[in-house]
């Protein structure tokens, strides 16, 4: 065991995986956005051709 | 509709990393709980690189073929690249802090992965600058091909330089020297990641399809 052990700083392990919960939470929300306005788009051309 | 199963085996995996970090992994004998980082930052960048070589593979695809599908890999797996990379370097630096002291240092694996972020951030400008769409997929292969020599150079920088980033420990030339608990969580926080990527990868090409407008192509 070493002679010192760092103290915990929990407030850094919580900032990285709040972080990392944000990015990835934030690009699916994009993605979903994105998916749902091309669909939308892609139907009323479908509807105004019919 | 087999995406979406993907999604949410993701999710569960992403759950189950999460409870095998702070729930199975033991305390780091040195560094204390922050050592917990680990579980994020080093599956990031092992994404990152598996979306990095997605881009070296669909930029050569799209050169030797001018297939669309290529293109469209290659495009996808640079945005992801990125994001998994930003993720290394935030969850890096919020982990350098309490560990050497400061957020961020010239060293040459801190320095050569922030190249690698600018690199493939520039991929993606370059691709939103070109309308074309022909000029713009080779524009961006060549980028996607000449941009992957980094990728050694990230990763054997902490061998070939004097880093004060620490050594590999998993994919290095010598047996890992990590405890099996801490490499168990490692390895499903890896998995996690990996099926979160190609979830997010297979929404993103269709996406790229939808662009494309071929969908029914």
């Amino acid at each position: 065991m070493p002679d010192k052990m760092m103290p915990d700083h929990w407030g850094y392990v919580f900032a990285a995986y709040g972080f990392a919960a944000i990015a990835f939470g934030g690009y699916w929300r994009h993605l979903a956005r994105r998916s749902r306005d091309l669909l939308s788009r892609r139907r009323g051309k479908e509807g105004g051709a019919a | 509709m087999r995406t979406r199963a993907l999604g949410w085996l993701a999710g569960l995996a992403l759950l189950a990393g999460l409870a095998v970090a702070f729930g199975y992994a033991p305390r780091e004998a040195a560094q204390g709980n922050v050592q917990r980082i680990m579980y994020l930052h080093v599956p990031s960048i092992l994404t990152a690189y598996l979306a990095f070589g997605l881009v070296l593979l669909g930029s050569i695809g799209y050169l030797a073929t001018r297939g669309k599908a290529w293109d469209r890999l290659a495009a996808s797996a640079a945005e992801l690249g990125v994001l998994f990379t930003g993720v290394t370097i935030v969850t890096g630096s919020i982990w350098g802090k309490p560990t050497w002291g400061t957020w961020w240092t010239w060293d040459a694996r801190l320095t050569s992965t922030a190249v690698l972020f600018l690199v493939y951030t520039g991929y993606l400008l370059l691709r939103g600058m070109v309308d074309e769409p022909e000029r713009r997929g080779r524009y961006a292969a060549v980028v996607g091909i000449v941009g992957a020599a980094n990728i050694p150079i990230v990763h054997f920088s902490v061998k070939w330089w004097r880093a004060l980033h620490q050594p590999s420990t998993i994919l290095g030339p010598e047996p890992s020297p990590i405890a099996a608990p801490i490499a168990t969580a490692l390895l499903v926080n890896w998995v996690a990641f990996t099926l979160l990527f190609v979830y997010f990868l297979a929404r993103r090409i269709e996406i790229a399809r939808l662009d494309d407008g071929a969908v029914d192509a």
